[in-house]
């Protein structure tokens, strides 16, 4: 062998073991899945998918953005304040959720896929009927889009849209997000407060903080 | 007085009896979805049971309270949520269909007034035979 070969060897080498390092570290620091028995559409993202940089409007009017997921666990859903049945099922029962006795301090966060008509104030009278400390979001197009691409949030819109009574089709999983502002679960309807709940405790338990 | 009012009620049950004579469908428990304020959009839910042999479909759904009411349903597909406007409700003999949260319901759109709590709105069925089927539907928590 000579010394080139040699050379080369021991570069592949140290990439080598660099690689090794980084993917220790990395199962290090994600624990094996958990899973949920017996429950369909409970998906647990291992690794977590980080949220992107995004900036929105609360229904109070004030700046969110992706450090507003920082330091707290959040319940998050999507849809729209004109969705007669999905929605308000859903938010019906992330209010029993909020009001478990056994609940950790948690930010529910609702965000809209129609900012056309949701404006902040209608967002103000739609979230407060719900739960006057969920916080409802609204932002562009554009940065609707950025924030639910990664999180796989696929709508649409039926009907004329130039109108007031379109529909939107919407993905209406229940996200939950931990303290690094990023994915960890999600829940597919039908939502309930022990359904939701459950898997949102056990989440947080098992990954903690 | 007494006369008129009696006879007021006789009229009343006579129109109402005309409105469901030979109408095999009864609804239990219908009731409105509470909205916030601002909704342009509310459901509205029931069980509609068929006594009679014959399967009865249920073609419109229409009420002086709202712009326009529309049967849906609600399907899933991977997680996105989808509603079909249903131009026909299908009843089956001796059967019923239950209109219940996030299944099938009735969209209710834009009120010509906001709705509170305990407010009852009049929703109109309209029977594939041309029958007509008025109901009081009060809004409700669910």
């Amino acid at each position: 062998m000579n010394k080139r070969n040699l050379n080369t060897l021991v570069f592949f080498a140290v990439i080598l073991l660099a690689g090794a390092g980084v993917f220790l570290s990395l199962m290090e620091s994600e624990p094996p899945r958990l899973k949920f028995e017996n429950l369909e559409g409970v998906i647990v993202e291992s690794p977590p998918t980080p949220l992107p940089d995004f900036q929105m409007t609360t229904h109070e009017g004030k700046p969110f953005t992706k450090k507003d997921y920082l330091g707290k666990w959040s319940i998050v859903f999507f849809g729209y304040a004109n969705c007669p049945d999905v929605c308000p099922t859903t938010l019906t029962a992330l209010n029993q959720v909020a009001q478990m006795p056994n609940l950790p301090d948690t930010q529910f966060v609702f965000h809209t896929v129609d900012p056309k008509r949701d404006t902040v104030e209608k967002l103000a009278g739609f979230i407060e009927f719900f739960n006057e400390d969920f916080i409802a979001v609204t932002g562009p197009k554009s940065e609707i889009d950025k924030f639910a691409e990664p999180l796989g949030v696929i709508y649409d819109f039926e009907g004329d849209t130039s109108k007031d009574d379109y529909i939107v089709t919407h993905f209406a999983a229940v996200y939950i997000i931990d303290p690094k502002a990023r994915l960890r679960a999600y829940v597919l309807p039908p939502h309930n407060e022990e359904r939701v709940g459950d898997v949102y405790i056990k989440v947080r338990e098992y990954y903690g903080d | 007085m007494a006369i008129k009012r009696i006879s007021a009620a006789l009229l009343f049950m006579l129109f109402s009896a005309t409105v469901w004579a030979d109408l095999d469908l009864t609804v239990k428990n219908p009731w409105i979805r509470e909205a916030p304020p601002t909704a342009s959009t509310l459901a509205g839910y029931m069980t509609i049971v068929n006594n009679g042999d014959k399967a009865v479909n249920i073609v419109e759904a229409s009420s002086p309270d709202f712009k326009s009411v529309q049967i849906h349903s609600v399907s899933m597909d991977k997680g996105m949520m989808h509603m079909q406007h249903m131009h026909k409700l299908h009843i089956p003999a001796k059967g019923q269909v239950e209109l219940k949260p996030g299944s099938m319901h009735l969209m209710l759109m834009s009120p010509k007034k906001p709705l509170k709590l305990s407010d009852q709105a009049v929703i109109v069925l309209k029977t594939d035979s041309g029958k007509m089927l008025e109901l009081f539907v009060p809004v409700k928590k669910p």
